[in-house]
């Protein structure tokens, strides 16, 4: 007969193999923000992942605003991407905001480098952000 | 001695990273670590790059 934690009292708990490690792991959260951006400029950030890490991305956001008063009631397009490696993993446009989860991690393995960027694709000047998360083993 | 947010940067040792757009190919960076009561901000052109530069590094208490 298998002889289960003792669970009274909260003492311990059952973690799924994928929830201990997010639980081990240092979260990570990753923004960007550029403003008076027009159509096809861009900004984005780059993060070298330490060779004895391993870097997972469960999901980004992005999002674009006018940055006159006048244009706030137009189409605020943007493009956010993520790069594994020099690889585009993802892309996410959005018309004002967008979010996704990902399913499966993205997994950027130590040494390389991770970049996740924004293009504005409206026809006036906005700031564009763009966000990513997950966790760093 | 006080860490440098570049070398907390290049360890991985935090949590949250906000980076906003400075003329001149510059950044500004915030970096937090949970646990730790303070941000540590700098500004850096070329990250990474043979040309690297940092500039006002500051390392803020907060509670």
């Amino acid at each position: 007969m298998t002889d289960y934690p003792d669970f009274e009292g909260q003492k311990s708990k059952l973690f799924t193999a994928a929830d201990w490690s997010a639980v081990l792991a240092t979260d990570k959260n990753f923004r960007v923000i550029a403003s008076l951006k027009t159509f096809g400029q861009s900004h984005s950030g780059t993060y070298n992942v330490p060779a004895a890490s391993t870097l997972y991305i469960v999901g980004m956001a992005v999002g674009c605003r006018a940055d006159a008063a006048a244009d706030a009631d137009k189409d605020q397009v943007a493009h956010g991407y993520l790069l594994n490696a020099a690889v585009t993993v993802a892309d996410l446009l959005c018309n004002g905001g967008n979010g996704i989860t990902f399913p499966k991690p993205i997994v950027v393995d130590g040494g390389n480098t991770f970049t996740y960027g924004v293009y504005c694709y409206a026809n006036h000047s906005c700031t564009i952000y763009v966000s990513c998360w997950g966790y760093e083993l | 001695m006080t860490e440098r947010g570049i070398d907390k940067l290049k360890a991985g040792d935090f949590n949250d990273l906000s980076q906003e757009e400075l003329p001149g190919g510059w950044i500004q960076i915030t970096l937090r670590k949970r646990g730790e009561d303070r941000l540590y901000r700098f500004q850096v052109r070329d990250l990474y790059g043979p040309g690297e530069d940092i500039r006002n590094e500051n390392v803020e208490e907060v509670h």
